[in-house]
């Protein structure tokens, strides 16, 4: 191909790729406008907690493609200010993540809830950990009977790396202010004072957890212990336990959130867009391999809700 | 036929005197109704895709957007042709009036690129509005620098004679909103009892 038709084909390429994309992200923003308009009170709008928690940098930009609590708490929030939305279905197929995000998403949940909107959850192959965190905080949740839900615990995972430093010959100096400041460092076995005091965090975080399932399952603190030791559940054993209200699929879910809200008949679903991280997830994760600073990065102190 | 297509575009880009004389020679009408509807096209994505980040809209915004820059666009061309041509023989110049009308619809073939600044626009952190200004002006620029050649080309006339043409409405339009309301206050004022 000659040098000439190589730049007109970018060219029009760019400008064709750039109408689609300019027409999905008004898509995208007419999806509220268009509940506005349509849910009145006959519809039900989906919101979609896929994939790991966690909080994303900007939650503009390029960056509200990318997956993360602030597209989420971001998409509630424009909810809650619709006074004729009357109930959204919280779609959910998540192993949970970060202890912050998930706080976050959960935070969101309730304030829709005093904004007098009746959330149903519905899981989907897993709403475990984090993401039952967040369904604790809806008025009604609805599971398949195979979905793995539970593992209720908090989690923190730390490397040790000494032996493996000390072989390849890597001295990590460490200048600090501050006792603990580099607690949780990879190059050194933690002390057992270390090791208290993270499990201080961590019960903290637990109990939280814990608070948070007690209030929206109306279970007592005995009970919910019993069942808050990170084991999973299928989504008959939960509903057993009392962890979901009912077995059935999304469109059950639709349905519920519609009669909790009062709504006649079928309800009409209006969707939130989906995560969308196309090519910009591409270049971010998928091109990406683990170096030793990506782990030595990953190992820092984070409290994670999340299922192994 | 496409190669020849895409040596025309190449041509605007890159030698814009080229290539509108070449199409005064050729007539692409093909081409032309290609370039008049991804430049109607994108104009409406690029504006819809900006104004709705402060003002939110409809799904029916885009098409009502669309459906209003297409007639936009058409009464835009038509009454340039007229106006121009129009002008040009007011200062002496011969030339024809459809290859007026085919290089004039070529020269708008910058507009194409409003959809993917916006894009752009779109992802940037901050001043929107200053560069969303900036990629406009810079266009508007182009598309004005296309229109002068356009009318070189067509009337064979200096630059000088291009501006001349081009401006003389320009220049008369301005005059004549300010000549029209103070005619009008003249007039009311002689009609008032003294």
């Amino acid at each position: 191909m000659k040098k000439e038709n190589l730049i007109i084909a970018i060219i029009l390429f760019l400008c064709i790729f750039s109408i689609v994309m300019g027409m999905y992200l008004i898509g995208e923003r007419a999806v509220v406008g268009k509940a506005r308009i349509l849910t009145g009170k006959k519809g039900v709008v989906v919101v979609y907690l896929y994939g790991p928690l966690s909080i994303s940098q900007r939650a503009s930009g390029w960056a509200r493609f990318l997956p993360g609590a602030d597209r989420v708490t971001s998409e509630l929030r424009k909810i809650s200010e619709i006074a004729t939305i009357k109930a959204v279905v919280l779609r959910i197929n998540s192993p949970g993540g970060s202890v912050g995000a998930v706080q976050e998403i959960y935070e969101e949940v309730n304030r829709l809830k005093e904004k007098g909107k009746k959330v149903v959850v519905s899981m989907g192959d897993v709403g475990a950990s984090g993401a039952y965190y967040v369904a604790c905080a809806a008025d009604k949740i609805v599971a398949n009977p195979g979905t793995i839900t539970g593992s209720i615990g908090v989690l923190m995972s730390l490397g040790n790396m000494e032996e493996l430093f000390r072989k390849v010959g890597i001295k990590v100096e460490v200048i600090k202010r501050g006792k603990h400041k580099d607690i949780g460092s990879l190059s050194r076995e933690m002390t057992p004072e270390e090791r208290k005091l993270l499990q201080g965090v961590i019960d903290d975080a637990y109990d939280q957890f814990l608070q948070a399932v007690m209030e929206g399952r109306n279970l007592k603190k005995r009970e919910a212990e019993k069942i808050a030791q990170g084991q999973v559940f299928t989504g008959r054993q939960a509903k057993n336990l009392g962890l979901i209200d009912e077995i059935g699929n999304f469109q059950d879910a639709v349905r519920l959130a519609g009669k909790l809200a009062g709504i006649p008949g079928e309800p009409k679903v209006i969707e939130l867009p989906k995560p969308f991280p196309g090519i910009l997830g591409i270049f971010s994760n998928h091109f990406r391999t683990n170096t030793l600073q990506d782990l030595m990065k990953e190992n820092s102190v984070r409290l994670e809700y999340i299922l192994q | 036929m496409e190669n020849n297509y895409l040596a025309l575009f190449y041509d605007l880009i890159a030698h814009p005197g080229k290539g509108l004389s070449r199409a005064r020679e050729d007539r692409p009408w093909i081409f032309l109704s290609a370039v008049i509807i991804l430049s109607v096209i994108s104009i409406a994505t690029g504006t819809t895709l900006f104004v709705s980040r402060f003002t939110g809209v409809r799904r029916v915004a885009l098409f009502s957007n669309l459906f209003l820059v297409m007639v936009l666009v058409a009464v835009f061309w038509i009454v340039n042709v007229g106006i121009l041509h129009f002008f040009a023989e007011v200062w002496g110049k011969k030339g024809s009036v459809i290859d007026l009308f085919i290089t004039l619809g070529l020269a708008i073939f910058p507009s194409i690129f409003v959809s993917p600044l916006s894009l752009l626009v779109e992802g940037l952190g901050g001043g929107r509005i200053f560069f969303q200004s900036f990629f406009t002006v810079v266009l508007l620029l182009w598309c004005f620098l296309l229109t002068l050649s356009a009318i070189k080309e067509v009337y064979s006339s200096a630059t000088f004679e291009a501006l001349l043409i081009l401006l003389t409405p320009v220049v008369l339009f301005m005059v004549l909103s300010i000549l029209l309301p103070l005619g009008c206050i003249l007039l009311a004022m002689l009609s008032l009892p003294l």
